[in-house]
């Protein structure tokens, strides 16, 4: 038994410790800590990042009016009641609509997930997209791992991943499909990834996103194209083409290279 | 007669319950658990952020590197009677600490809801919305 001390004069010191007293049992004793800070936000703090009417706007884009919270909601640095609260305190209940509703998706997980009767490494359904289990890889290949793929884009958002343990919503779903149609990957290899790295890893929302990607959860593989990322990401992202060369083509085009059959 | 001496075991669902302040507690821990890290793998960022996290707590936490059994059982020898945590969200770690061999029960505390889960099965999110959304 070690005990472990919170209290450091700066960052790096923490970080030399815990690699000294974790280190074995971490996945990546030569990583580095994320530039978000653990810590809980006060009132005025999660004021500046609660703006339903920006969210409802701007969400899916990469640089959109997101609480970016979701680490301190996972560790219960802040609570849910009161992220609501705050915004139905300020702006009308039509307004925060998708903004409660982006709230309970974990919560929708959670019981989705408490209902199932298989632990949540199991295919709820078959795959939809002409292919059987045992067509996808077991493990995650390592230039997916170590943000070296033939894409930019989607090594930008790998590095957010691992070098930060935040990626937008929008960037998960695209590395989530990347990972499992482009590559042709088990959801849970990328699932269990994501575990490992997210600073708002949840199991119950994690793994049946993943599963919800796939098509095991849901009606349909969801697939996007490099049209999809510059709408959303351009700005920020380099999504030119020949930067980009596997994401490039129409949904249908994909759809034929991607599926078997009717998906 | 003494009054009963009593542990808070944080978990990392609820780094901050509402228990930590309403009741009073003679020592609050934190445990990273090798054999769990093992199970559930974490990344040196995830870890800092624990950690962070509860230096920022208004209340002191002991944080240990170690197996539950032990440290519970070294700590029940010389300061509590009784051990609490937070029933943890995660099912997976909940079914993994009911499975210690601990030598004396937990006392499970209920977890932070916000919505109650409404009866019935839902698979798709919009027919669960429509379930919940009057009780925001």
């Amino acid at each position: 038994m070690r005990t472990i001390t919170s209290s450091f004069t700066t960052r790096s010191e923490l970080t030399t410790h815990l690699l000294d007293v974790l280190g074995h049992d971490l996945s990546d004793s030569e990583g580095l800590p994320s530039p978000i800070i653990g810590s809980i936000p006060s009132e005025e703090e999660l004021a500046l990042h609660v703006r339903p009417s920006d969210y409802s706007r701007t969400r899916n884009f990469y640089d959109g009016a997101v609480t970016r919270l979701s680490p301190y909601i996972r560790h219960g640095l802040t609570k849910k009641p009161a992220i609501a609260n705050l915004a139905l305190r300020d702006y009308a209940r039509s307004t925060c609509e998708k903004f409660l509703q982006e709230l309970a998706w974990g919560e929708f997980w959670k019981v989705a997930a408490d209902q199932l009767p298989f632990d949540l490494w199991t295919d709820i359904e078959p795959y939809k997209t002409g292919f059987e289990p045992d067509d996808y890889a077991d493990e995650l290949p390592t230039d997916i791992a170590n943000a070296r793929t033939p894409n930019a884009c989607i090594n930008h958002f790998i590095k957010d991943l691992t070098d930060t343990g935040y990626v937008h919503n929008h960037a998960r779903m695209y590395l989530a499909a990347y990972v499992v149609h482009f590559r042709r990957v088990k959801w849970q290899a990328g699932a269990r990834w994501f575990m490992t790295h997210l600073l708002d890893a949840d199991i119950a929302s994690n793994n049946l996103s993943w599963q919800w990607v796939a098509s095991t959860f849901s009606h349909k593989p969801y697939i996007f194209n490099l049209d999809n990322v510059d709408k959303y990401c351009g700005r920020q992202v380099n999504c030119a083409i020949e930067a980009n060369p596997e994401l490039a083509g129409s949904y249908e085009a994909l759809t034929q290279r991607l599926f078997r059959g009717e998906s | 007669m003494t009054e009963a001496r009593r542990i808070l075991w944080l978990q990392p669902d609820d780094l901050y319950p509402t228990q930590l302040m309403d009741e009073a507690w003679d020592h609050v821990i934190y445990i990273f658990d090798p054999e769990w890290l093992r199970l559930r793998p974490h990344s040196l960022k995830q870890a800092q952020f624990i950690v962070e996290s509860i230096g920022r707590l208004p209340k002191p936490v002991s944080i240990y590197r170690g197996h539950p059994t032990a440290i519970l059982a070294a700590l029940r020898h010389v300061a509590s009677d009784l051990t609490a945590l937070v029933t943890p969200r995660d099912n997976e770690l909940l079914s993994y600490i009911q499975s210690l061999p601990l030598d004396h029960p937990l006392t499970w505390l209920p977890p932070a809801q916000w919505l109650s889960p409404p009866s019935g099965s839902y698979t798709r999110f919009f027919k669960y919305w429509n379930a919940v959304k009057k009780q925001i």
